[in-house]
């Protein structure tokens, strides 16, 4: 038997996973080199970890990251495809299995999580590789075959061509013959130059959207295991509050009721039927422990209290020229806590494998190995005991990292011993949910006498979501940073004498990672600061801006969104925001009228576009957050807790908010990789808005959401 | 409680556990119709907007058995013969992302569209704020509710 038929018997999991192990460390930083160099002992129709080829030459994709909307496994697929010669349309997409090794984004450690910007930009090199592979190989087969030199082919359309004959062979008629041959890995040198992409840049239609449309998409909550049941959770409305006394009698005799199951910090009520459940959850009687009281007055106050701290404590993120400075200008700036809004509910199933040994967890999430850790911990078992499966997410925005649902339904569902999906009321994670914490920042500016910037001195207290949960993910020199607590704070202006830092100040909400994280208002800060400084210079905020930006590509966007909005107008209204975050380059501008948000143009250089009308679409999905974040969110706190009863006391921009959008990328250069596009649109239009009012208005505005009306 | 439902066109026998169940959970977890979606269950969000006799309502808000004899629309059956207009200019616009609050977004406004076939943009965004989207679909869905409605004379 060859080897191809035997592996062909096995399930394509398997498969698929064996062929993994044969490429341990192609994402582990091993980048380039893993796929490449070491003689490759496939044969058959697995090509690698990323692509295998179907007997009917159907090209099956491999997709390491999460379908949480933004989409990733289309923009995956593309880039396989374009480096194959394969029809979108003859391609198959799965999911990867758990297996970091194999699969984990080389930008993210080598794990697998999806988030952060980085899913196209992280496995871009891979998946190019991967894909180049499986065109050489599908190449060398079609060669040995018909007797071609492999330099005189190349692959379009789902077929291989050779010019020189004006022959072909399609991929399905290479797919049936009994072995692929594998010439063996590629290098960066078997890579198309991009200016020979035809699918890459594009906008393909995307099939998820029929399904949608439909009502045929089914997320987490959609599916239910067999025999499953659902738990809803009571938690104090209180921060860190925990059941004291617990009268269940009322809610066991709820119809459908069938456990109610007691945690450390929450009473669970598990029935056969959602209703039933929040019923139950309703009627239980509970003592909590005594509420704090904490308040976000009170939380602000320790910000600020902490911006005037000297000595130990600070964590520096970029440091020149000589300290101190006198200042012309000193602003504080304080942002809320956020909450994410998640429609889907958080939500996670559990169910007892091998005789109770192992577990097995589904979940709406944004990271398989962050599951297992929570799975293996709270089952007490080994993470290869762990199976874990994702479901598409309605919606995640960082929250669905850190899914502590996976924790509560692992628990429940060992006390109870059948299956169990945990849902998340909205109101709950409201009230106790993760939260993007508040933060206050101090920027101190000084200009020359001729207006130019001297000084630069920004500090930041906040608390830091790495730091809480995960400080091993900590950088910087001496793995202090926490980049959710610091990003956006490298702003892109020259300046001779600089000092960028951040202090931790713990907070009580739990600190989580919020889409845009602290580029939320890092970037406002010091872009109300530089249109203040223009101002003070009797300057224009982008002139001024122009003479201190350094990088190309930064003065290229500012430029591009100037231009669409008709900056200098007379009679028109505009405020500017600018920055480099995530390897993008953004610029957006904001036009007040009256004391309304008239207008918003964004210009972007995302680098390299893999499918530009997703692309777009995140972008202006940033938008619509960063005008909600600007004029809207809060989250408040007082006497302990959350100060929300209902969805309807967490206002976001609606529909009738929104003023027209436009965005232009800018042309990609020659060999530009992606940079992130999931975040960037959120800074700079709460940037630009700021400014646009301040510039209306003729004040200044120290905190977010912005006091406008 | 034993009650008779018309959903999409089909009568379906229920017999519930709680006489005060919404139509949502019904709909989802008793028909296995889980097109139509919660995340408030307070009315607020929109996400669970189906069709009462044509016009758009809350199923959070509105319990089963009052509902016996009225038309019962979910976005499963919103194209019963081949997509409906808006279900079209969805796709012409790629509005999803991740596409959970869309159905709702769909109910809402086929049935507003019924009731003004040629809104201008105003009205169209009065009538769709009531609609969450948290992934920010926001500036597309009110380009394809305009277009929903040209493809509707169109069709007409
Ligand atoms: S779930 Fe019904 S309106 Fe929000
Ligand atoms: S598409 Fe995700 S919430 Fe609307």
């Amino acid at each position: 038997m060859s080897g191809a038929t035997k592996r062909s018997r096995l399930s394509r999991r398997a498969f698929l996973a064996s062929a993994g192990v044969l490429t341990v460390g192609a994402a582990l930083g091993g980048g380039y080199a893993a796929l490449s160099g070491a003689p490759n002992p496939l044969s058959g129709r697995v090509v690698n970890a990323f692509v295998a080829i179907w007997a009917d030459g159907t090209v099956q994709c491999v997709c390491p990251a999460q379908d949480l909307g933004q989409g990733a496994p289309m923009a995956m697929t593309m880039i396989l495809a374009e480096e194959i010669g394969a029809d979108l349309a003859r391609t198959e997409i799965i999911a990867a299995p758990r297996d970091a090794s194999t699969y984990g984004n080389p930008d993210f450690a080598g794990r697998m999580v999806t988030a952060d910007s980085k899913t196209t930009r992280g496995y871009y090199p891979v998946l190019r590789l991967a894909g180049a592979e499986a065109r050489m190989a599908l190449i060398a087969t079609a060669c040995r075959q018909r007797e071609w030199a492999a330099a005189d082919c190349r692959t379009e359309q789902h077929a291989v061509l050779h010019p020189p004959s004006g022959e072909r062979m399609s991929f399905a008629e290479i797919a049936a013959l009994e072995e692929l041959t594998l010439p063996g890995g590629a290098t960066e040198r078997d890579l198309k130059r991009s200016d020979m992409f035809t699918l890459v840049g594009s906008s393909p239609a995307d099939p998820r959207h029929l399904d949608i449309v439909t009502g045929r998409k089914k997320f987490g909550v959609d599916q239910r295991p067999q025999g499953g049941l659902i738990a809803i959770l009571a938690r104090s409305p209180h921060l860190g509050g925990a059941p004291v006394a617990v009268n269940d009698r009322a809610a066991k005799a709820i119809a459908g009721v069938e456990a109610v199951v007691k945690l450390d910090d929450a009473v669970a009520v598990v029935a056969r039927n959602t209703w039933s459940a929040l019923r139950g959850r309703e009627a239980l009687v509970i003592e909590w422990t005594p509420p704090s009281d904490f308040s976000d007055k009170h939380e602000r106050k320790m910000l600020e209290e902490a911006l005037d701290k000297k000595g130990a404590g600070w964590v520096d993120c970029r440091k020149s020229g000589e300290p101190p400075i006198e200042a012309d200008l000193v602003a504080e700036f304080y942002a809320p806590c956020l909450t994410h809004l998640i429609m889907e509910p958080l939500n996670a199933t559990a169910q007892g494998r091998s005789w109770g040994l192992g577990v097995e967890i589904r979940s709406a999430t944004q990271s398989l190995d962050l599951d297992m850790r929570y799975g293996a911990k709270t089952w007490k078992t080994a993470p290869f005991m762990v199976e874990t499966t994702a479901t598409p997410t309605g919606g995640a925005y960082g929250r669905r990292v850190l899914n502590d649902a996976v924790a509560e339904a692992a628990e429940i569902a060992k006390q109870v011993g059948k299956p169990v999906q945990v849902i998340r009321p909205m109101r709950d994670e409201l009230q106790r949910g993760q939260v993007r914490p508040a933060a206050a920042q101090r920027i101190a500016a000084a200009l020359s006498k001729e207006g130019a910037l001297v000084g630069w001195r920004h500090d930041i207290a906040s608390d830091g979501t790495l730091a809480t949960h995960l400080p091993s993910s900590l950088k910087g020199p001496d793995k202090s940073e926490d980049n959710t607590a610091t990003d956006g704070v490298r702003h892109p202006y020259r300046v001779p004498s600089e000092r960028l830092r951040w202090r931790r100040v713990r907070s009580a909400p739990t600190p989580g990672f919020l889409r845009g994280v602290s580029a939320g208002y890092t970037v406002w800060a010091i872009e109300a600061t530089v249109e203040r400084l223009a101002r003070k210079a009797g300057r224009d905020p982008k002139e001024w801006r122009q003479a201190h930006l350094q990088d190309e590509r930064v003065i290229e966007v500012m430029n591009k969104a100037a231009e669409m909005a008709g900056w200098g107008a007379a009679g028109r209204v505009f405020g500017l925001g600018v920055m480099q975050f995530r390897g993008s380059s953004v610029a957006t501008v904001a036009e007040v009228a009256g004391a309304k948000l008239a207008g918003l143009w964004i210009a972007a250089d995302v680098g390299r576009v893999v499918h530009r009308d997703k692309v777009l679409a995140q972008i202006e999905g940033g938008a619509v957050w960063g005008v909600s974040m600007a004029l809207r969110e809060r989250l408040s706190y007082a006497d302990g807790r959350a100060e929300i009863d209902s969805f309807v006391h967490y206002p976001t921009a609606r529909l009738a908010d929104l003023p027209p959008i436009r965005i232009e990328l800018a042309a990609p250069k020659a060999e530009d990789p992606p940079f992130g596009v999931g975040e960037i649109g959120i800074p700079t239009t709460v940037a630009a808005i700021a400014n646009g009012f301040e510039a209306a208005m003729g004040r200044t505005f120290s905190e977010l959401p912005l006091a406008v009306s | 409680m034993r009650l008779t439902l018309q959903v999409n066109g089909a009568k379906h026998e229920v017999v519930l556990d709680d006489p005060d169940t919404p139509l949502i959970f019904v709909l989802r977890e008793m028909l296995g119709l889980t097109g139509a979606k919660f995340a408030c269950l307070e009315g607020a969000c929109g996400a669970c907007t189906v069709h009462l006799d044509g016009a758009a309502a809350r199923a959070c808000m509105r319990r089963a058995r009052d509902l016996e004899g009225v038309a019962i629309t979910t976005i499963e059956g919103l194209g019963a013969s081949g997509l409906h207009p808006v279900q079209k200019a969805w796709i012409e616009e790629r509005v999803a992302q991740c596409g959970y609050c869309q159905a709702g977004q769909l109910m809402q406004a086929a049935a507003f569209l019924r009731r003004s076939p040629t809104p201008d943009a105003e009205a169209i965004a009065r009538a769709m704020s009531g609609n969450l989207c948290r992934c920010g679909t926001g500036p597309r869905i009110a380009k394809a509710v305009a277009r929903a409605a040209e493809i509707a004379k169109e069709d007409a």
